[in-house]
């Protein structure tokens, strides 16, 4: 059915924290698939701080990169959604 | 003139599948148009109680642009039959060049599939015109499909586009914003599967028009 199946306030109040979200850079670092390799990206970043051919070498150099203890290292999948 | 044409939001029209497997390149596919400040139009969108093909027509007349994905034109596996929608629109969209305004006369269209050359064997009317290939891999297909796009917005748009690095990198930090911000009521989330083509366009504009510009 989707979400706008449901209220308009839950809709409204997912907008408002997704605004939120795309002007606060938490600090988080990304793990992301391009070219062949895993680019190690920080957030609100216009280029990848490193790439490698291994993944866990990429999330081991993200996991050095994460500034606090609110950040977090986030791995994305070939269609972008964060893998679990 | 043509400066300050270039920075009011133009309006595409997307003909593409609208099902569960297609919607990893649905996402990216109107993320890029968005992010390219176009405004994506699709017949999903609307309830307006006309019948579908009346709606199509419609939003194809107040489009600038658009993009027809072909990719469903072969069957995959035996008893399974090709999908002609997508085919169809493409030609609605001819025909209606051939008898319409200027306006229409002179718009840019994509045409993409996962493969460069098969449509010369199926649809062999359209050789000549712009045909774009994201690839059948999974791997490296949504990126492909962020490079075509974005190449081809940088051929019809001013001022010049976004690197595809960068479409594709905040593509991949909205996915995860979204992912977050997918609350309903007091924990319970919901995932982004769950929400419909009209709901993802809705959030991608929402996160897109208000983060910072640099």
């Amino acid at each position: 059915m989707g979400l706008f199946g449901k209220t308009e306030r839950i809709k409204e109040k997912i907008a408002e924290e997704l605004s939120k979200a795309s002007q606060t850079n938490n600090g988080d670092v990304h793990v992301i698939p391009t070219n062949g390799e895993w680019a190690v990206r920080k957030e609100d970043s216009d280029r990848a701080v490193d790439k490698f051919g291994d993944k866990s070498k990429a999330i081991e150099r993200a996991e050095n990169l994460v500034s606090s203890s609110h950040s977090r290292v986030i791995v994305h999948n070939y269609d972008g959604t964060v893998s679990k | 003139m043509e400066g300050e044409l270039a920075l009011l939001k133009r309006n595409i029209f997307i003909n593409c599948p609208f099902d569960e497997e297609y919607k990893p390149l649905f996402r990216p596919l109107v993320f890029t148009c968005i992010y390219c400040n176009l405004k994506p139009l699709v017949a999903q969108l609307n309830d307006s109680g006309k019948n579908r093909l009346e709606r199509i027509i419609e939003l194809m007349q107040i489009a600038d642009f658009s993009i027809h994905d072909i990719s469903r034109m072969e069957s995959t596996s035996i008893g399974e039959l090709a999908r002609f929608n997508m085919p169809f629109e493409l030609g609605i969209e001819f025909g209606l060049r051939q008898c319409e305004s200027n306006h229409l006369k002179h718009r840019s269209s994509l045409v993409i599939d996962v493969d460069p050359y098969r449509y010369k064997k199926a649809l062999s009317d359209l050789a000549g015109c712009d045909i774009a290939s994201y690839g059948k891999e999974t791997e490296g297909q949504v990126e492909n499909l962020i490079k075509e796009l974005r190449n081809w917005f940088t051929r019809c748009l001013t001022p010049p586009q976004p690197q595809k690095a960068k479409i594709w990198g905040d593509f991949c930090e909205f996915m995860s914003d979204l992912e977050d911000k997918l609350v309903i009521e007091d924990g319970i989330k919901i995932s982004i599967s769950e929400l419909t083509e009209s709901e993802f366009i809705y959030y991608a504009e929402i996160w897109i028009t208000n983060r910072p510009k640099k």
